[in-house]
């Protein structure tokens, strides 16, 4: 698969991951909690792979990606609130309501303007070879003792921060 | 030779195409997101307070003022105590209290530069690097001139207070660049006065409940907003931040955002409620025909308008309006 074909699939579990969010009602707190640490954990892969390997790949051949960076701060900046504010507040769902808009808008400019382009510009066979990569990272990254460790612990300090809410059981 | 001119515009400039700081720059930034999301609910105001969205301009280059004002002083006195020039007792003392007060400056300059740099791109944000280093190490070389100074060290306190001077005086320049060449901090909206008069934008049936959308009136771009049966809303559609396009944002319960950097407007004025943008959006009237979304500008400068073009067209233009609905 081209990278953009793998970026996009990740984009599609995000999605759903998101969508599960919003049908889940609000009295079924520990699964929401269970759903959103998994969405947050595949954001800040998808980010990672981005930001190491697709990004500083793709800049000769568009000239998005410096607003793409700083879209992926936008969505990690409201991460953190969404983890604080945690499923039991009523402010939960408004929160992952405006997460989901700035990961539509960012995955949505992503697919339409800059994989076009950059699926245009670059050699099939780069594309295929930096698909191949990014998907083993993600493997790699999922399967990985210390980065399980290192989300978690990120999880974690977001929702102790001053007015986080605590973990629902 | 070259101009002298020339020489310090590429000077400044050259830290734009070095792509190499790209790296550790999203790094830092990185470690920078994950220290203030540690403040929790208290990052937004912090945030907001560092930008300046209470000032309605950024606050870091006023800041910057204090040590390079309060250096450029202690190394005044350096220098009349040097000299012998003055016989006013006491000045080796005012030099170290000036350095001080520069060092609790500079610590705030820091912070506000922080937090405005990260929002910033490409070319703009390897100069910023390389102004965020220089400044550092000024502030680095200051601190140990107060402690020499301290330590009764005098010549060597002098010496390195001349070095972080040097050093603060290139930094600054580069700040200079940042503003007036890239346009950091700046307001990017579009500040024209058209449509001075009520345009057609595009058919209300268009708006989607609580989604913006755009329209091109007379080559000045405007989002459109309406929330159920509310009014229509109107703004610039260019962020004043760095241009972001706002009908690609999304509405929170505090206003409309900005997808870029997430800059939040109130949708009742386009005031500034969260940076990094500290100028307002600007701001249209709007109104429906026929159903069709007309806007006009709203003059930036309320209340003193009357006598202007602009006001007595539009006060014409009401009038007209008032007589023809009745
Ligand atoms: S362009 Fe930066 S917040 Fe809009
Ligand atoms: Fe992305
Ligand atoms: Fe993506």
């Amino acid at each position: 698969m081209r990278a953009t074909e793998v970026l996009t699939a990740h984009h599609d579990e995000l999605r759903s991951l998101l969508s599960e969010l919003a049908r889940l009602p609000g009295d079924r707190a520990v699964e929401r909690q269970r759903v959103l640490d998994h969405l947050v954990d595949e954001l800040s892969l998808h980010e990672q792979l981005e930001d190491e390997i697709f990004y500083p790949s793709v800049t000769a051949a568009s000239p998005m990606v410096a607003v793409a960076h700083a879209e992926h701060r936008y969505l990690e900046d409201q991460v953190a609130v969404v983890v604080r504010t945690g499923p039991r507040r009523a402010g939960f769902d408004e929160e992952v309501r405006v997460l989901t808009a700035a990961v539509e808008h960012h995955a949505g400019h992503e697919e339409s303007e800059m994989f076009t382009e950059v699926d245009a510009k670059l050699d099939a066979d780069v594309l295929e070879d930096m698909g191949a990569r990014i998907a083993a990272r993600l493997e790699e990254l999922r399967a990985s003792r210390t980065t399980q460790l290192r989300l978690r612990v990120k999880r974690e300090v977001l929702r102790r921060t001053p007015g986080g809410a605590r973990r629902p059981r | 030779m070259t101009p002298p001119t020339a020489l310090a515009e590429r000077l400044t400039t050259a830290p734009e195409a070095w792509e190499a700081l790209d790296r550790p720059s999203y790094r830092a930034e990185h470690v920078l997101g994950v220290a203030l999301n540690a403040l929790g609910r208290g990052r937004g105001p912090v945030v907001d307070a560092l930008h300046g969205t209470w000032l309605g301009h950024p606050l870091h280059p006023a800041l910057t003022d204090v040590p390079i004002g309060a250096w450029t002083a202690a190394l005044a006195l350096d220098a009349l105590d040097a000299v012998g020039a003055s016989r006013a007792p006491g000045l080796a003392a005012a030099s170290r209290a000036c350095t001080a007060v520069g060092l609790v400056g500079a610590a705030a300059a820091v912070a506000s530069g922080l937090v405005d740099w990260q929002h910033t791109h490409e070319g703009a944000r390897r100069v910023g690097v390389v102004h965020g280093l220089l400044s550092a190490t000024a502030t680095g070389l200051q601190l140990a001139s107060w402690r020499a100074r301290g330590r009764g060290r005098t010549a060597r306190g002098r010496a390195l207070g001349l070095a972080g001077w040097c050093v603060v005086t290139a930094s600054a320049a580069l700040g200079g660049a940042l503003v007036h060449r890239h346009g950091v901090g700046s307001d990017h909206a579009d500040r024209s006065l058209a449509p001075r008069t009520f345009t057609d934008a595009l058919p209300v049936a268009d708006l989607v409940d609580g989604r913006p959308a755009r329209a091109d009136v007379d080559g000045v771009r405007v989002v459109l907003l309406r929330q159920g049966d509310g009014p229509v809303r109107a703004f610039g559609e260019e962020c004043p931040h760095l241009r972001g396009p706002l009908s690609e944002g999304w509405v929170t319960r505090e206003g409309l955002v900005c997808p870029w950097h997430g800059s939040c407007f109130s949708l009742e004025d386009g005031a500034v409620v969260h940076g990094p943008a500290t100028a307002p959006l600007p701001r249209f009237e709007a109104r429906v025909r026929g159903g069709t979304v007309q806007v006009r500008r709203v003059p930036p400068v309320p209340g003193a308008s009357p006598g202007s073009v602009t006001a007595a067209e539009q006060h014409r233009e009401d009038e007209e309006d008032r007589r023809a609905r009745h």
